[in-house]
């Protein structure tokens, strides 16, 4: 009997855990304008990319040019970049993995504050461009599909308590 | 005679084509987020119904005696092929889904996802109590035949 559903389902939930935390802490700094160490610098927003993992144990045809190799070839696992070539191999993926957590490319709006103690001469302030409603878009989606792994490891709980039955 | 069934044999087979559904499933599920993954299918039963006809027919082969017919080369052949086992030759295939319906090239759809685990798990379950009580009445003929 194979068990390896569950560690789908695990690098699942995990992924999406990652994308919680991710949503919490822009969500928690959504008005901070100073880095760790007290100097003035706006927060900058962060957002979650995926990427899924192949076994890459059994084949020697797999096509690697347009992967990433983790580990070795032979006994290792094959991370698969964003690109679009990789859907046509006929593998099941073992799961998911953060690829990186990238600071936003549109990082800060400027506010109008004069009473803002990190408000410039003219009283304008930099601050994070977070956008609430977007966090918490992100935030329900990473909690259902967080419930969507949860369930497939639940109901397979179940299948292999049937097949003991046998 | 032989002692497991065609059902229990092709009920087994099944089950592990429904297990190795139910994995890409979960890997389909796992990469909801994924951009450019594509969800995996598998199909397998086809593949059943061609191993149910071929096992049917060669009990027909088996049946008519036609053996007899033939000369010794053809005989062997027909011999060899009557006890080819099929049931080996189950391969589940595992497809990729093409269809685009997102811009970043990501075709998971979670409901589907569900109604799929929840259907094969539905049909595992059955499938597997099946095939315990095929066991449980195998069992009860070994108790109760044979002795006085």
């Amino acid at each position: 009997m194979s068990l390896d559903v569950f560690n789908v389902c695990a690098s699942g939930m995990y992924a999406q855990k990652v994308k919680m935390d991710v949503t919490a802490s822009n969500m928690a700094n959504i008005n901070t304008t100073r880095k760790e160490d007290g100097s003035p610098g706006v927060y900058v927003k962060k957002g979650v990319s995926f990427e899924s993992v192949y076994n890459d144990v059994k084949r020697d045809d797999f096509p690697v040019s347009n992967h990433k190799i983790r580990g070795n070839k032979s006994e290792g696992s094959v991370v698969l970049t964003g690109s679009v070539s990789f859907g046509d191999i006929n593998e099941i993926s073992q799961g998911v993995e953060v690829a990186k957590i990238e600071d936003s490319k549109n990082p800060y709006r400027v506010i109008f504050d004069p009473s803002h103690p990190d408000a410039d001469a003219d009283g304008f302030v930099k601050v994070p461009n977070i956008n609430v409603v977007e966090e918490m878009v992100n935030m329900v989606t990473a909690s259902k599909a967080y419930e969507a792994n949860a369930t497939i490891a639940e109901t397979t709980k179940n299948m292999i308590s049937t097949a003991l039955k046998i | 005679m032989e002692i497991t069934t065609q059902s229990i044999e092709i009920a087994k087979l099944a089950l592990d084509g429904l297990q190795l559904r139910q994995k890409a499933i979960a890997s389909n599920t796992a990469n909801v987020d994924t951009s450019g993954y594509r969800r995996k299918e598998v199909n397998f039963e086809s593949q059943l119904t061609d191993i149910l006809n071929e096992q049917s027919q060669k009990t027909r082969i088996r049946e008519n005696n036609s053996c007899g017919k033939l000369n010794d080369k053809s005989k062997l052949e027909l011999l060899a092929y009557l006890g080819e086992d099929n049931y080996s030759k189950f391969s589940p295939m595992i497809q990729t889904d093409t269809n685009e319906i997102s811009q970043d090239g990501n075709n998971v759809v979670v409901e589907k996802e569900m109604m799929d685990m929840a259907q094969t798990a539905m049909r595992y379950n059955v499938l597997a109590t099946l095939e315990g009580n095929m066991f449980t009445s195998l069992q009860d003929v070994i108790k109760s035949g044979g002795g006085n």
